[in-house]
């Protein structure tokens, strides 16, 4: 097996740029990138850093102005350009969204995820379905009788907590989470955040978990990521990172955590 | 029109005014369906054929001939009445027709206008020529398009259909324009749904919405056409006991003072019209409250799959 | 210096724009219609040959097809008709062997004539009821203008026009039949029955013409006035929200200036209303000349398909919606006077 094609997904100098002219907007500047399975890598930054662009690309829901971007060593473009192979890859990557809109809205939850099941892992019986759909709902402390819902019929959390489900029964070998938690109360977030590293850690797969905030990449992931105006300022170890911060930014970054944790500490 | 997703949180707003929500919507079927009921009904309704003559021509009004007889002595009451039928027919396989026309011409457009390629030029074009086909006045296109087919009922068809097509075409490429932004088409591609697939199960379905309310619209305006076409002597054929051509033919009548001939299906198209009308404007406001009393009906066959 | 042109250009570009789309569309619009009446199902050379009640042999055939203009190849139709349409030339009636187009141009005055009076009508009753329903706090007044407004594209005004005859000549006899617009032959000078009768002096006879007119005029007030209503309704009610209104108010502005601005306002939205329906007006004096007995465009279009007049059914409709399209021009560029920001170059810098 050759280097390029143990890794999951390579990325080589990819970039993105929205617009032209005066309009222009470079969303995420070339960027090189490994990713094996088995490797959780948080990414952070603020808002309108370049995170989503850059995961987004990761799936083909973006096309990168410039780069390449490779899954096992065969280059995105060619994944996606034939019907088995798009589903291939789709078997291989998943990516849950930001937003919580991400079911139609006429769609029940059932019918919405047992899609990826029968489509992408050709699961036919329903009974089989069902049970697959409920030992991920068990996991994810879904209750069944939400299935028969519609999207406007839920809370935002268990939108959110059905769209990692829809990714999940795929059993990806990677999974993209684009600020998964973000929309979630503080109370569901943890255990969100322990079911996905629960099911990441079980299931051996490779996480890029996004975020805009430390504690919840930290706790869940062993590398890191910062970016800042689409530019990737530091990456590393947590420890490393956490410890000895390179670019004013992180610095920066840790500290305004640092502070507001020891003004939690002296509240408590 | 870009209101469709709250359509649903207003069905949950409106649903506990349960007893007086439902007589309203109910209403505002009432004069719709009372049209299409004549319709239905006339052989039952009507006294006398209404394409013989029964009578000496030209009687008024009286008790056996309520609406008086025609210049040729057919009785205006039952000539009247199978004009609610002819009416009908007309507007519901014209409504129908342009309907599912202007969804699918609707959906393509709206899918395929962004995109680079053969598929984007015929969007476009496809868009392009429906804006130009909307300026065409609807009683001209009628006029030129009998006057190339030769007029018969299929003539008409093809006539009416051209003209109110359009609306749905329209209306349909909006709300896709809307839906393909939607997330959830880009995670239907990402559980491997195809875009055909993903075309016809996620972004029609959220789309009809609009041309469905339409439907009462166009079949009203079916109704006016038709009416117009006739009364300019190019809608259907002699005999046939359509509205407008039995207000042209009672004209002569009406100038001597004979007001009945014309009178009376003129007044059946204004309160065929108003009824419609009513009903088209009333329907979709009620549309959520009976979504949301179907699903109280049904809520137990989705579970059971569940 | 060449700076100035420049910025004189782009402050004027969107009228120039605008101006320089119309012969596009009109051009457009023809290549559709061509191709629209030939994709149309059925023949109208068999129809035609059919109506003739002549021994129907090839010759015959070839002979009226030629005629129409529909021998050869599609293209080569569509070369020769782009030719023709470059020179103002659109063929010739068969019916009566005059150019088309001076057959309609010379029945279009009398159609736009009626319905320029019908819109202006509907105009004014319009502003009227508007001025109405602001000025008057009465809730039952306000009640019944928007039960009036309602009516909007629902009722064909034909069968208004019915009702006005049975009322006004039938019972009430105040009106004369409508047969016509007056006795014996109008003068022609522009076209335009009224004006030519104030031209030629032929004052008994436009005395005659304006008493024709009462009933279908009338007739479309009543029907059209609901379009613009609504409209202006929807306008005035978002205006009388808006702060600049609650600050004259409170300012103490004197009344008049008050509902003048506040319909100054309003206008802008009924204005475009009349583009759109420009066409449907169109529609609906054809009716009503058929019903009153006008000659019209309408006469022209029925006698067409009576005699399966191709040529002239295909120049009727391209020079209907040419109208059609210059109404909308003149809406357009009232509008984008009005209302800077709905010119193009506006919005494309704002974006
Ligand atoms: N479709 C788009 N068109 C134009 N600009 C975009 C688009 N999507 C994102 N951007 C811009 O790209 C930048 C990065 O956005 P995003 O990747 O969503 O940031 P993040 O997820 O980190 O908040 C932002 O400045 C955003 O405005
Ligand atoms: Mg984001």
């Amino acid at each position: 097996m050759s280097d390029a094609e143990q890794f999951i997904l390579t990325l080589d100098g990819v970039g993105k740029e929205y617009g032209r002219g005066r309009h222009r907007v470079t969303a995420v500047q070339p960027l090189d990138l490994r990713v094996d399975a088995d490797v959780e890598l948080g990414v952070i930054g603020e808002s309108g850093s370049g995170k989503s662009t850059l995961a987004r690309m990761m799936v083909g829901l973006e096309t990168p102005s410039s780069g390449t971007i490779a899954c096992n060593g065969r280059p995105l473009r060619e994944w996606l350009s034939t019907r088995a192979s798009r589903l291939e890859y789709r078997r291989r990557v998943q990516y849950v969204a930001q937003d919580t809109t991400s079911f139609d809205p006429r769609q029940t939850f059932y019918d919405a995820v047992s899609v990826p099941l029968r489509l992408l892992r050709g699961v036919r019986s329903e009974r089989e379905i069902r049970s697959r759909l409920d030992a991920i709902a068990d996991e994810l402390s879904l209750d069944p009788a939400l299935y028969s819902r519609q999207p406007h019929q839920v809370s935002g959390g268990q939108r959110q907590r059905f769209a990692l489900a829809r990714s999940l029964v795929v059993e990806p070998q990677l999974l993209i989470c684009d600020e998964v938690v973000s929309a979630l109360d503080v109370s569901v977030q943890g255990a969100v955040l322990n079911l996905i590293k629960r099911h990441v850690a079980e299931h051996h797969m490779g996480l890029i978990f996004v975020a805009h905030g430390l504690p919840a990449v930290t706790f869940i992931s062993s590398n890191l990521m910062v970016m800042r105006q689409g530019e990737v300022v530091e990456r590393g170890t947590v420890a490393d990172v956490v410890t000895r911060p390179r670019h004013p930014y992180t610095q920066e970054l840790l500290a305004a955590y640092a502070s507001s944790s020891q003004k939690e500490g002296g509240r408590q | 029109m870009s209101a469709q997703f709250p359509d649903q949180t207003a069905a949950l707003a409106v649903a506990p005014r349960r007893t007086g929500g439902t007589i309203r919507a109910v209403f505002a079927f009432v004069p719709l369906a009372l049209v299409v009921a004549i319709a239905v009904l006339a052989p039952v309704i009507a006294p006398y054929d209404p394409v013989t003559s029964v009578a000496a021509s030209r009687l008024p009004p009286s008790p056996e001939h309520w609406f008086g007889t025609d210049a040729v002595g057919m009785d205006i009451l039952s000539r009247t009445i199978y004009g609610a039928r002819i009416a009908v027919q007309f507007g519901v396989i014209v409504a129908v027709l342009s309907t599912i026309g202007g969804v699918l011409i609707g959906t393509f457009i709206g899918l395929s206008e962004s995109s680079s390629g053969v598929l984007g030029l015929l969007g476009r074009g496809l868009n392009q020529i429906s804006s130009y086909l909307l300026a065409i006045p609807d009683v001209i296109l009628g006029i030129v398009v009998v006057g190339i087919m030769g007029s018969s009922d299929f003539a008409l068809t093809v006539a009416i259909t051209l003209c109110l097509v359009q609306a749905p075409v329209k209306l349909t490429r909006v709300e896709v324009l809307r839906v393909r932004r939607e997330s959830y088409l880009e995670s239907a591609k990402l559980a491997g749904e195809s875009s055909f697939r993903a075309a016809l199960v996620h972004v029609m379905p959220n789309s009809i919405g609009p041309a469905m309310r339409n439907m009462p619209l166009i079949f009203g305006n079916c109704v006016i056409i038709l009416a117009s076409l006739g009364f300019i002597g190019i809608g259907v054929k002699a005999p046939t006991p359509e509205w407008g051509y039995m207000i042209s033919s009672g004209l002569s009548s009406l100038v001597l003072g004979r007001w009945w001939p014309a009178v009376f299906p003129a007044a059946a198209v204004l309160l065929s019209v108003l009824a419609i009308a009513y009903s088209s404007r009333a329907i979709p406001r009620m549309w959520p409250l009976l979504a949301v009393r179907v699903k109280r009906w049904n809520p137990i066959g989705r579970k059971a799959r569940a | 210096m060449r700076t100035t042109i420049r910025d004189r250009y782009r402050a004027n570009r969107w009228w120039i724009l605008r101006l320089v789309r119309l012969p596009v569309d009109i051009f457009v619009f023809a290549t559709i219609a061509f191709f629209l009446i030939r994709l149309l199902p059925g023949d109208p050379v068999a129809v035609a040959v059919a109506s003739r009640n002549e021994a129907v042999t090839p010759e015959t055939v070839a002979a009226v097809r030629a005629q129409m203009g529909l021998d050869g190849s599609i293209w080569e139709q569509l070369l020769h008709f782009w030719g023709g349409l470059f020179r103002g030339n659109l063929g010739d009636s068969l019916q009566t062997s005059i150019p088309v187009v001076t057959e309609v141009f010379s029945r279009l005055p009398s159609t736009l004539e009626l319905i320029l009076l019908g819109l202006l009508g509907a105009f004014v009753a319009c502003l009227v009821l508007g001025f109405v329903y602001v000025r008057f706090a009465n809730p039952l007044l306000r009640r019944a203008v928007r039960f009036y407004s309602s009516f909007a594209t629902t009722v064909p005004v034909f069968v208004v026009a019915i009702f006005l005859i049975v009322l006004f000549y039938v019972v009430l006899a105040w009106l004369p039949a409508p047969l016509g617009r007056a006795a014996g032959t109008l003068p022609v000078v522009t076209g335009f029955p009224i004006l030519d009768e104030i031209i030629t002096g032929s004052w008994s006879m436009l005395g005659e013409t304006l008493v024709a007119y009462i009933m279908p005029v009338a007739a479309m007030v009543i029907t059209y006035t609901p379009n613009l209503l609504t409209q202006l309704i929807g306008g005035l009610d978002r205006e009388l929200e808006q702060t600049t209104t609650r600050f004259q108010v409170a300012a103490g502005a004197p009344r008049r200036w008050i509902f003048v601005s506040l319909f100054r306002r309003s206008l802008p939205s009924v204005i475009v209303v009349f583009g759109l329906f420009f066409g449907s007006l169109i529609g609906g004096a054809v009716t009503i000349e058929s019903l009153f007995g006008f000659g019209g465009i309408g006469q022209l279009g029925v006698r067409s398909v009576q005699t399966v007049d191709f040529p002239a059914l295909q120049g009727f409709l391209i020079i209907v919606v040419t109208v059609c399209l210059i109404a909308m021009l003149v809406v357009d560029l009232i509008n984008m006077a009005l209302d800077p920001r709905r010119r193009p170059g506006i919005e494309e810098a704002s974006r």
